[in-house]
């Protein structure tokens, strides 16, 4: 393979990025301008919460048992088995929490979201708004963008309540940690500031997911078949991006942490 | 064009009317996939009169509607809308453009989310602070202009369908009411009767005519098609759009003394004109053959010799 073949793929990734960043700006301008109604956002995180949420709260409760399942083994070898509280909870507020939760939007709302504004694209219903004056990324993006970011932290919050459940279950009743002390231990390594990073990263992912499948969906071209490409390439694109983002926020935050 | 001085194109005609044309495209370009679709396209559509433009599918009918509305920019050439250029707008100002045009998308384009009556307020919810029962008053009164429903309350059943409910005649008549329901000056139809039955057809091309006068008004309309029979119904006028470019045009009128000229006479038309010919010729015997219901439109044409063939062709 010649590297003129790599060419292709390469520019129009470059060009999906510089749409992506175009329409980000804009979103962010039109909310600035103008902040949708209630009534809009809610519509919009009626459809996308119900539908996330089984498989969120099901990824969360089983990470964190396989959390205690896995530490449980080698903390007990070392003699600290009781810091499994400890390790669940890090993990599961500050890192799993957030990223699964996002992975699991990417795929059960990131891809039907490009495939709605896709379909609607490729059968000029956009096209239909510009003719009646009307703004597609007033009404559809933005009220979109704001629902994920909103609701990213609330399904992040259930995903690390029920993980932390999960986590409890196994340790407590099936390897026998004293309840006790894993509740002691794992208040006492949490602090609010874990809390905090989790939640607004998973804002972040929100944010993310969002804007790019809406920019994937609005780029639709080629018939149903073009809306068939554009749903996968949404769902792999935000997942993606959502576990690449993760490192560098959690680099970030960590240099923050460290300037408090 | 001898009949009617009024319509010719300003460049033909150094005398033109004070007031300039309501929309006047200029060597227009445009490049899309890689394929040089629009190649210099020339055309004027005066306040009142409906031009007819006629091109086989795929070339660049719809994306000749889009640079009017300003969805698609040219490459190069201008579009003037009562003498102001509007390509290269800012969006507020191609806005007020928008407001006074209206589109009638080929499949609609009808918003599969909302309902019906949803779809046809929608330029009054966006545009107008009106109370939603004043918006729904309209959206009754342009289903009952477009002749959806006989009874009010058939109508109302109807506004409160979703657009994947209704048959392609039905989305067509809704599309045409969403569009009606700001009362545009100008309205542009992209392909209308493609893809119906014949009645339904028909009666589209009815629905195009009535408004051209409807509530009063005088409206200018610019259809693209390409039904050979709708064209001569609808239109004042009609251009051949080929291969990116206006290759002819005529007064709707015109059309029966060309299809009269015979081979000999056409043996001596350029290389464009000569496809003209051939096109309205072909598709003209089609609509014969069928016996569709637009027969008697094309007998009438072709029975009297309004113009000396020699003219039309001039
Ligand atoms: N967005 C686009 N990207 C690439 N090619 C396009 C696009 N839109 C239209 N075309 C091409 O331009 C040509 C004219 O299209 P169109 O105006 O839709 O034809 P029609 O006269 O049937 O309405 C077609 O060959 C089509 O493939
Ligand atoms: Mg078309």
């Amino acid at each position: 393979m010649s590297p003129l073949h790599l060419l292709g793929p390469v520019l129009r990734a470059l060009t999906g990025l510089g749409e992506w960043a175009l329409l980000l700006a804009r979103t962010c301008l039109r909310a600035c301008y103008k902040w949708p109604s209630r009534r809009v956002i809610l519509e919009q995180m009626v459809r996308i919460g119900p539908a996330s949420l089984p498989v969120v709260l099901l990824t969360g409760l089983f990470t964190g048992a396989v959390l205690a399942v896995q530490s449980t083994q080698q903390f007990k070898r070392v003699e600290v088995g009781t810091l499994v509280g400890a390790i669940v909870t890090l993990s599961m507020v500050r890192e799993l929490g957030p990223v699964l939760t996002g992975l699991m939007l990417a795929g059960r709302v990131g891809g039907p979201m490009a495939a709605e504004l896709g379909t609607m694209k490729v059968t000029e219903q956009i096209d239909a708004l510009h003719t009646l004056a009307a703004d597609p990324i007033s009404i559809l993006v933005l009220p979109r963008f704001a629902a994920c970011v909103l609701l990213m932290p609330l399904l992040t919050l259930l995903s690390d309540a029920v993980g932390l459940l999960g986590g409890y279950l196994v340790g407590v009743h099936y390897f026998g940690v004293p309840s006790h002390f894993y509740i002691l231990h794992s208040r006492e390594w949490f602090s609010a500031w874990d809390l905090a990073t989790g939640l607004v990263k998973s804002a972040v992912f929100g944010a993310l997911i969002a804007s790019i499948s809406c920019s994937v969906g609005l780029g639709t071209s080629g018939g149903a078949e073009g809306v068939g490409r554009a749903t996968t390439s949404a769902t792999v694109t935000s997942s993606v991006a959502v576990l690449v983002s993760d490192f560098f926020l959690a680099v970030l935050l960590q240099v923050q942490q460290v300037k408090l | 064009m001898t009949n009617d001085a009024a319509h010719a194109a300003p460049s033909a005609d150094p005398a033109a009317p004070s007031a300039p044309p309501l929309l006047e495209i200029r060597d227009l370009h445009k490049t899309l996939g890689g394929k040089h679709v629009l190649k210099g396209v020339n055309l004027s559509v005066e306040r009142g009169e409906t031009l007819v433009i006629i091109g086989g599918s795929g070339c660049g009918k719809s994306v000749l509607l889009k640079h009017v509305m300003g969805i698609l920019e040219p490459d190069r050439g201008s579009i003037k809308v009562e003498g102001r250029e509007i390509v290269g707008l800012r969006l507020r100002e191609l806005n007020e453009v928008r407001h006074r045009f209206a589109l009638i998308f080929q499949g609609g384009a009808l918003f599969d989310s909302l309902t019906v009556a949803e779809n046809i307020g929608f330029y009054l919810m966006e545009h107008e602070r009106l109370p939603w029962s004043r918006i729904y008053a309209r959206v009754l009164e342009c289903l009952e202009k477009v002749k959806l429903g006989a009874t009010p309350r058939e109508r109302e059943r109807i506004a409160a369908q979703m657009p994947a409910d209704l048959s392609g005649g039905m989305k067509k008549r809704v599309a045409i009411a969403r569009a009606l329901a700001p009362s545009p000056e100008f309205l542009l139809w992209d392909e209308p009767t493609t893809g119906l039955d014949p009645p339904t057809a028909d009666a589209i091309n009815d629905q195009i005519i009535m408004t051209k006068t409807a509530d009063g008004a005088r409206r200018t309309s610019l259809v693209v098609t390409h039904d050979m029979a709708s064209a001569m119904k609808v239109g004042d006028r009609v251009a051949f759009l080929f291969d990116g470019r206006i290759l002819k045009e005529f007064a709707a009128a015109e059309i029966g003394a060309y299809l009269k000229l015979d081979p000999d006479a056409a043996a001596g038309f350029s290389v464009d004109e000569r496809r003209v010919w051939a096109f309205v010729k072909g598709r003209a015997d089609r609509v014969l053959e069928a016996g569709s219901v637009d027969t008697q439109v094309l007998r009438r044409m072709l029975a009297p010799a309004p113009a000396a063939p020699a003219d039309a062709e001039a």
